[in-house]
């Protein structure tokens, strides 16, 4: 088509990020007619997945426009090459790069999975399974203590459960009681309300000393297990104990060793990319580089229309382009008081080496691990312990089989609440540390990295707000580093005021044409 | 009835009408099979047709084991007919039939992993092949049974049926000798103990699930032997007791509820006994005093427990036992009193009122 000047849609989508995308996904058989619309040249929003040279286009064109951006302070940086070691890799050509901007985890036993295949997608995605957790322990030796020996600092595995603490040196027995102690409980605490119920406000560390007895040394993998990015101190049992739960009772669901996934080829990119091409071909129009209009006098000549045949409402909205169009209804994200913006200082590191420790193999038979997850607990990288409690700092380290990076490197995705400059000198902290802990020679080395602030905005601007009932709104992405199951909830909710009582079951679709199974 | 946590698919269900008759349609034509292989045998129509019936009546039933009889029948008359003077046709036939077999126990195992009749019927197949082929070929069939029992249990580490089974593969591969090469004249050894592989063996699966009581078995029986083949010395014997002792230590201290690691603790213990006979005995030299060490040291270390884990049934009832022994080597110790076995028991009437009899019983008997 040439232009969509007066054209008339029955929902027009603003953003290709992962809520909006799914629900795109979730129209895609209805027959609907829909305009799916991105002001970004790419498909993803918040979640998208870059080579080195959209990533820095997207560094400019992000600093050009930071009142309502989803990323600000992007900086990005290329150390030279100090010597030119053939054996060690260098940045390679731009495209072989696909760096997600959001490298969630899926937990195995996550809706998400579910729908995928219900809806049929799941055959143009490859899941690649999370392996160990580690969490770094800063050596002795403090600043103040000249006499005790150095010891550097070490990354400990985090014990998945019964047999992993079996096989485990470094705890004595008394401390081992305690965390199986705990194990056991855990695996089915709603049952045992009447241990944590009167606790769920407190600490979650208090509630592990107090109630099991569990050492200072073990609350660091613990609280890792919950995968929050909170500190310490804001950390409560109610936050805790399900995140922990639902840890521990998803490994083995796919395969024995593991309980998360992620997705290969950047993040959650490829489920955007995978749900909008599904709405293509359902009928679905997609422009890209287009948004709404936003200056502020007619940002959408909002005004109600009736249509002679039927009494839908509808709405004018004009794009930045200055095209009108019509439409039913209106799906973006939603404006945030900054009162409920969280924010999270990131960075994205390629490394010189497939820092291959970190992937040791989860268990016989199992699939190879494409992603480790590092956990700096609060206080592990700081020197002085009079500084105030910092937040923790989480690594996601990625392999070359994501197919993010080319082989001989690997990608680190680092994430901390530490806000401000002191939240990306904590990260880049926890990067040298990371590479000079790990055991592998030569010492890796930084090819690329970006930094950024994320705020939980969608990554596509959001809608103007209004009364209109027709225009629904997505709530800010939670940045939760394990997907959150709720997101689902939201486009439910959203496709079931678009559908009514006609879309017949959520998310599940027959194959368009009959697919011959490989699995049967 | 569940198995290891999986549960079987339950059969009453609301059945509709057509699925009814659907139903007893498949009765009506498995009845008439039957009917037709019984007719056939007692004909002694031991023939491939026949043969393929039996496959398609066993591959519905697995478990009718007369049937299994019946195949063997037919697979012996078909595996020793002579087919004329020429030997060579006769031995690829018999290969065929043989295979064909191992194919056919090998798919219903993966449905029916615990079905007696289909292990049993394997292993005479196994040993009809052995008597049929050549020293490598007999080998190999057995190597390649130790890979599939392999298999099965890494897809079921607990299948008791499995690990009996790997006993005989291996037993099997000991019996049989190793091949040697027409120029090694004097063979040193061509036997082969796989003692110590399997030792290993047990070893990786109790890491993988410490609760695994076939592993733990499998673990004591080769223990003694093990230790013969070494040519093991009193050191060597006491510090793999040791070993061992450290081991399921550390187990009970990770997981006092589960059962299988308290069995296994049991049996090391009883093989500290006087009464234990040769062929289970670790170490061979024990003397009372040595004996009041273990016992004694074992008692302190399973106390220690009771501090984080005051409702364990299976501490108290350990210690009680292994009180028991001390008793039988030193009536007059200092290490525990009356009183203590008193209040175990008291723990073990609280946290096991099932067996109340029992324990009230072994009160009188011990007289506290």
């Amino acid at each position: 088509m040439d232009t969509l000047d007066n054209t008339e849609w029955d929902v027009l989508i603003v953003g290709t990020g992962l809520q909006q995308s799914l629900l795109a996904l979730a129209l895609s058989r209805s027959g609907k007619k829909i305009l799916h619309v991105d002001k970004n040249d790419y498909y993803g929003g918040a979640e998208a997945a870059f080579s080195l040279q959209e990533a820095e286009e997207w560094a400019k064109q992000v600093d050009e426009d930071s009142s309502i951006a989803a990323f600000t302070n992007i900086s990005i940086s290329k150390p030279q090459p100090t010597e030119t070691d053939a054996s060690v890799p260098s940045l390679s050509f731009s495209r072989a790069y696909s760096l997600a901007l959001d490298p969630q985890i899926i937990y195995a036993r996550s809706t998400l999975l579910r729908f995928l295949v219900s809806s049929k997608v799941y055959r143009q995605l490859e899941f690649l399974a999370v392996g160990s957790w580690w969490v770094y322990s800063a050596g002795a030796g403090d600043s103040g203590n000249t006499e005790s020996a150095s010891q550097p600092g070490q990354l400990l595995k985090v014990p998945n459960g019964r047999e992993d603490v079996f096989q485990d040196q470094v705890m004595d027995f008394k401390t081992k009681r305690a965390l199986m102690k705990f194990l056991r409980f855990i695996t089915e605490y709603e049952e045992q309300a009447e241990v944590w119920e009167q606790h769920r406000q407190q600490l979650f560390t208090a509630f592990l000393s107090e109630q099991f007895k569990v050492p200072a040394t073990l609350q660091a993998p613990l609280l890792a297990l919950a995968l929050g990015t909170a500190r310490p101190s804001q950390t409560t049992t109610e936050f805790a104990l399900p995140r922990i739960a639902r840890h521990l009772r998803s490994i083995g669901v796919f395969g024995a060793g593991f309980g998360s996934v992620i997705p290969k080829w950047g993040g959650m990119s490829e489920i955007t990319q995978v749900a909008c091409r599904a709405s293509a071909v359902g009928g679905g129009v997609y422009l890209l580089g287009k948004g709404l209009s936003n200056s502020d006098d007619d940002h959408g000549l909002e005004s109600v229309i009736k249509s002679d045949a039927e009494t839908k409402s509808r709405t004018k909205l004009r794009l930045e382009t200055g095209e009108v169009v019509t439409t039913q209804w209106v799906i973006g994200e939603g404006v945030q008081s900054s009162s409920r913006l969280s924010k999270l200082c990131k960075s994205i590191t390629i490394v010189s080496s497939p820092l291959t420790p970190l992937f040791p193999p989860i268990a016989e038979e199992a699939p190879a691990p494409a992603c480790a997850v590092v956990v700096f607990p609060s206080g592990s990288l700081v020197e002085s312990k009079e500084q105030m409690e910092t937040p923790p700092v989480h690594i996601f380290v990625h392999s070359s089989d994501t197919g993010e990076c080319p082989a001989g490197q690997s990608i680190l995705y680092a994430f901390t609440s530490l806000e401000g400059n002191t939240g990306f000198q904590l990260l880049d902290k926890a990067v040298q540390t990371l590479l000079s802990t790990v055991e592998v020679t030569p010492i890796p080395t930084t090819l690329w990295s970006v930094r950024y602030v994320q705020h939980s905005v969608g990554g596509s601007g959001p809608l103007p707000r209004s009364a209109n009932d027709h225009f629904l709104h997505f709530p800010p992405t939670s940045m939760d580093p394990a997907f959150d199951d709720a997101v689902l909830g939201n486009v439910r909710e959203a496709w079931q005021k678009i559908m009514g009582d006609d879309g017949g079951e959520f998310l599940v679709f027959q194959d368009r044409e009959p697919v011959a199974d490989d699995d049967e | 009835m569940a198995s290891h946590g999986v549960s079987r698919v339950e059969g009453t269900k609301v059945r509709s009408a057509e699925v009814r008759q659907k139903e007893l349609e498949q009765i009506a034509a498995y009845k008439e099979l039957v009917d037709l292989v019984n007719t056939k045998i007692n004909e002694r129509q031991y023939t491939i047709e026949v043969l393929g019936l039996v496959t398609k009546l066993l591959n519905e039933n697995p478990e009718y084991y007369t049937i299994w009889n019946h195949r063997r029948r037919i697979l012996g008359a078909l595996l020793d007919a002579p087919l004329g003077g020429d030997h060579s046709p006769q031995d690829f036939h018999g290969r065929e039939l043989i295979d064909g077999e191992l194919s056919l126990t090998f798919a219903l195992l993966r449905k029916f992993p615990k079905c007696y009749w289909i292990w049993n019927h394997r292993n005479w197949i196994l040993g009809k092949g052995e008597a049929t082929f050549d020293i490598d070929a007999a080998r190999e069939l057995w190597s390649g049974e130790l890979h599939l029992i392999g298999k099965m249990l890494h897809a079921d580490s607990r299948n008791f049926h499995a690990w009996s089974y790997r006993r005989e593969a291996v037993a099997h591969l000991e019996r049989i000798p190793i091949a040697q090469p027409p120029t090694n004249p004097t063979p040193s050894c061509p036997l082969q103990s796989l003692a110590e592989s399997e030792f290993e063996y047990t070893t990786k699966m109790v890491k993988t699930n410490l609760s695994n009581f076939s592993a733990w078995h499998n673990r004591g029986k080769l223990i003694p032997r093990l230790l013969d083949e070494r040519g093991a010395d009193d050191t060597a014997r006491r510090h793999l007791l040791d070993d061992e002792l450290s081991l399921i230590c550390e187990a009970i201290n990770t997981d006092p509820f589960d059962q299988s690691i308290w069995y296994y603790h049991q049996f090391l213990m009883s093989t500290l006994s006087p009464e234990c006979p040769r062929q289970n005995r670790i170490v061979l030299t024990l003397s009372n005093l040595d004996r009041q060490k273990y016992y004694a040291h074992e008692m302190k270390y399973i106390q220690e427990i009771i501090e984080d884990e005051s409702d364990c049934k299976w501490i108290y009832e350990s210690l009680l036992s292994l009180s028991i022994s001390y008793l039988e080597v030193d009536g007059s110790t200092q290490v525990f009193k009356t009183a203590d076995m008193r209040s175990w028991l008291a723990h073990l009437k609280r946290l096991d009122p099932l067996r109340h009899g029992r324990w009230e019983e072994l009160g009188k008997t011990l007289d506290i």
